[in-house]
């Protein structure tokens, strides 16, 4: 496990627990491992490091991350996609002082949805994996632009 | 007396998260106002009674930032109350806020984040 993994572990449980009331589970069971995919939703960050982080859900939870977030309110598609959406840029927003220092400004752009992983980087620089509820899962990735 | 809040975010989700922990934290809130951002919100200020002024940064259009310069810069709305909050981690910038004499909320915040912003914001003993 590199630093960057851990850190992109810490920050991605926090937000989970925080923001979504959800209770990550490090191990992954076969029936969230085989869970099919709900969204994917990208955030790029630009300053001393370029990249992106891309998280995605799957398992249906979809509507229940809106409403963990909303309270007791599912939302549309679209307000439920809005909420995977700042789920994935609070994990960028923390984790960018936390790998770029203090100091450091980035600019994070708004974020995205994604169809396919991105191609040009196929192996993320880190990757972690969090069994939620009984059936679900979510994936959050961190990708370095190539130098 | 009720507070008339603006909420300045261009997530949809995240405005309806700061409404519902604002009326949950037990403050009197009265009317409560949304943009998506700051050109959106000068609008509103334009136009309505607002006590308090909730803030995003990373926003499209207008930032954060960019608003709370123009919140300085206008007669009408160089006293009022703002907190920023944003997933904004950059110890220059999140200075930068503190000296406009916003206050500053981390996201992802707590309930008790955002209510003990709001009362020293507004003067009001925790």
């Amino acid at each position: 496990m590199t630093d960057h993994t851990a850190t992109l572990g810490d920050v991605t449980a926090l937000t989970l627990e925080t923001l979504c009331f959800f209770c990550p589970e490090v191990e992954v069971s076969e029936l969230q491992d085989a869970a099919t995919v709900d969204g994917t939703m990208s955030v790029r960050f630009e300053g001393p490091l370029t990249g992106r982080v891309v998280v995605r859900l799957c398992g249906g939870l979809l509507p229940l991350f809106a409403s963990n977030m909303l309270g007791d309110v599912d939302g549309d598609y679209h307000m439920q996609r809005d909420a995977l959406a700042e789920v994935t840029n609070v994990i960028c927003g923390n984790l960018m002082p936390l790998i770029g220092g203090a100091e450091a400004a980035f600019v994070l752009r708004a974020p995205q949805p994604v169809i396919d992983l991105p191609g040009a980087a196929p192996h993320p620089t880190a990757l972690v994996r969090f069994g939620l509820e009984e059936s679900g899962r979510v994936d959050v990735m961190l990708y370095f632009d190539p130098t | 007396m009720s507070l008339n809040v603006l909420v300045t975010d261009d997530s949809a989700v995240m405005r309806a998260m700061i409404v519902k922990t604002l009326r949950m934290s037990g403050l009197d809130i009265g009317e409560v106002w949304h943009a998506g951002n700051g050109v959106e919100a000068l609008a509103v200020l334009e136009s309505q009674w607002v006590d308090l002024a909730l803030v995003d940064i990373n926003m499209p259009v207008m930032n954060g930032l960019e608003l709370l310069a123009e919140i300085g810069n206008r007669p009408s709305t160089a006293g009022l109350r703002t907190i920023v909050i944003s997933t904004e981690g950059s110890d220059p910038r999140i200075a930068q806020v503190r000296a406009s004499g916003a206050e500053f909320v981390h996201k992802p915040f707590t309930p008790e984040d955002l209510r003990d912003a709001v009362k020293r914001v507004m003067g009001v003993a925790a």
